[in-house]
């Protein structure tokens, strides 16, 4: 999904946080989805590109740096902790989610279209 | 329109009683449409009593209204999962699903235009089941349909209340309702054709077959992937937006564009704009290639002006380029759920707020 933010950041790291634990609740609708089909997810990865976003989420203790990002992002903390969640870096080159932000030139545009699965049928 | 008033007729749907002040009759009206396959051949005609629900009132003809779909995300899990189980995948259609249920407020109905009883021209129907429109038909039919798979050994999804599935030692069938369609996956085809042969029992069903048009959505299984396509939705999009001899593009948005606030470029058709935006929201169920650019357009629906609508040709012309891509689920060893979460950062030139 392609969402604009509610909220004005001060950093990346601090976009990429709000947007990690959005995409967080997303991940748990769908981990809550496949309990039904007896799937039992785990450690369910979030890939990000930023490193700053899986430190402040791994690391429960308040810094001056990111004391203003409200109350209700930090939940997924509590998912990485429980171990529902897990955060993973993953370097820009290979970052899904890239498609799904600006748009591209054509040649990393068709790159990522065929990472999402995407093909042509005859 | 005879067929329909004949169904009625069979599933004992109204019968005639006298008008009083308390009885006064909901308006109907006769709606039809052409029922179309994949390839855009006309399957059947159909005429359908519509009761003008609109005017109903809450308290007085209905008490408890339910609309049970399910989300589109939640149908291409089920597609993940048959995937990966290597299960078959089938579609059954329940000829007028609404008419067979019971409902439990008293709901009077005029009589049909065209079709008026010629001795009492003056009385109403009284409604013994649903009709299509009523606010109360879909949960009737689903309260019906559900305690039935309950009642024949099915298993309610915790979650997802329109997933049913019933466990044999080996084998099992999952069943997912979409109001009158059901798709059902199962290991075996003897399952397959012995779950027909119950609903058939119960319920009148039309049509069974492999999963191919769902939705919109055109399926394809082959042995062990699924794909699915919406790519006579395009044509027929092209052809509405009459950009069907448009120049095609490679990709849906130029690189460099940033759309923002323009208060000088010419306003357009509110409602014109809206119908794009709709249409294009829908298309990103197989299309998620276009979800940044259909979602960035749609932002700009309070007050759109001539340069969104140049961005949103833009992307009907990149689809007219690739019409027939789709989403491909493959079978892997393993089922993994994965997240990709990226911004950028203050990409927004109205507000400076991220996207994600």
């Amino acid at each position: 999904m392609s969402k604009k933010k509610g909220t004005i950041v001060l950093s990346t790291a601090e976009a990429e946080y709000i947007s990690v634990a959005q995409c967080c609740s997303q991940l748990l609708w769908i981990r809550n989805q496949l309990a039904d089909y007896e799937i039992h997810e785990n450690n369910v990865p979030i890939f990000c590109d930023n490193n700053v976003a899986s430190s402040l989420s791994k690391n429960p203790i308040l810094y001056s740096r990111a004391k203003h990002i409200e109350i209700k992002n930090d939940f997924i903390r509590e998912h990485v902790q429980k171990g529902t969640i897990d955060l993973q870096f993953v370097s820009t080159d290979e970052q899904l989610a890239d498609i799904f932000t600006k748009p591209l030139i054509e040649e990393r545009f068709n790159y990522l279209r065929e990472l999402l699965g995407m093909i042509l049928i005859e | 329109m005879r067929e329909e008033l004949d169904q009625f007729k069979k599933n004992e749907v109204w019968m005639l009683v006298e008008p009083s002040t308390n009885k006064v009759g909901l308006g109907v009206k006769w709606v039809f449409k052409h029922k179309l396959d994949e390839q855009g051949k006309v399957v059947r005609n159909q005429a359908r009593l519509m009761a003008k629900g609109y005017s109903q009132k809450e308290g007085i003809d209905f008490t408890e209204t339910y609309a049970l779909v399910a989300r589109l995300e939640a149908i291409r899990i089920l597609l993940a999962f048959a995937t990966y189980n290597n299960i078959k995948l089938f579609q059954m259609d329940v000829k007028s699903a609404f008419l067979n249920e019971f409902i439990k407020e008293e709901v009077y109905v005029e009589q049909p235009p065209g079709f008026e009883n010629v001795d009492f021209p003056q009385h109403v129907y009284k409604l013994n089941k649903a009709l299509y429109g009523l606010r109360q038909a879909p949960r009737a039919w689903y309260e019906r349909l559900s305690s039935f798979l309950l009642e024949n050994g099915f298993q309610r999804g915790n979650v997802d209340t329109n997933l049913f599935y019933k466990d044999y030692s080996n084998e099992f069938i999952m069943v997912k309702i979409y109001v009158g369609d059901i798709i059902f996956g199962v290991t075996n085809e003897i399952l397959c054709k012995d779950f027909f042969k119950l609903m058939q029992k119960e319920f009148e069903m039309s049509t069974m077959g492999e999963l191919k048009f769902f939705l919109g959505l055109q399926n394809k299984q082959t042995k062990d992937k699924i794909f699915i396509h919406q790519s006579k939705y395009v044509r027929e999009l092209l052809k509405r937006f009459k950009l069907d001899e448009a120049k095609p593009m490679s990709t849906p948005m130029h690189p460099t564009t940033s759309l923002g606030l323009d208060k000088e470029s010419n306003p357009i058709n509110i409602t014109e704009y809206r119908q794009m935006i709709g249409s294009l929201l829908y298309l990103t169920a197989s299309r998620p290639d276009i979800m940044f650019n259909v979602c960035l357009c749609a932002r700009f629906q309070e007050d759109p002006r001539e340069v969104y609508l140049s961005a949103i040709k833009r992307i009907v012309r990149y689809l007219k380029g690739i019409a027939n891509l789709g989403l491909c689920y493959k079978r892997r060893e393993k089922f993994k759920l994965q997240g990709y979460s990226d911004v950028d950062y203050a990409g927004d030139k109205v507000e400076r707020k991220s996207t994600s």
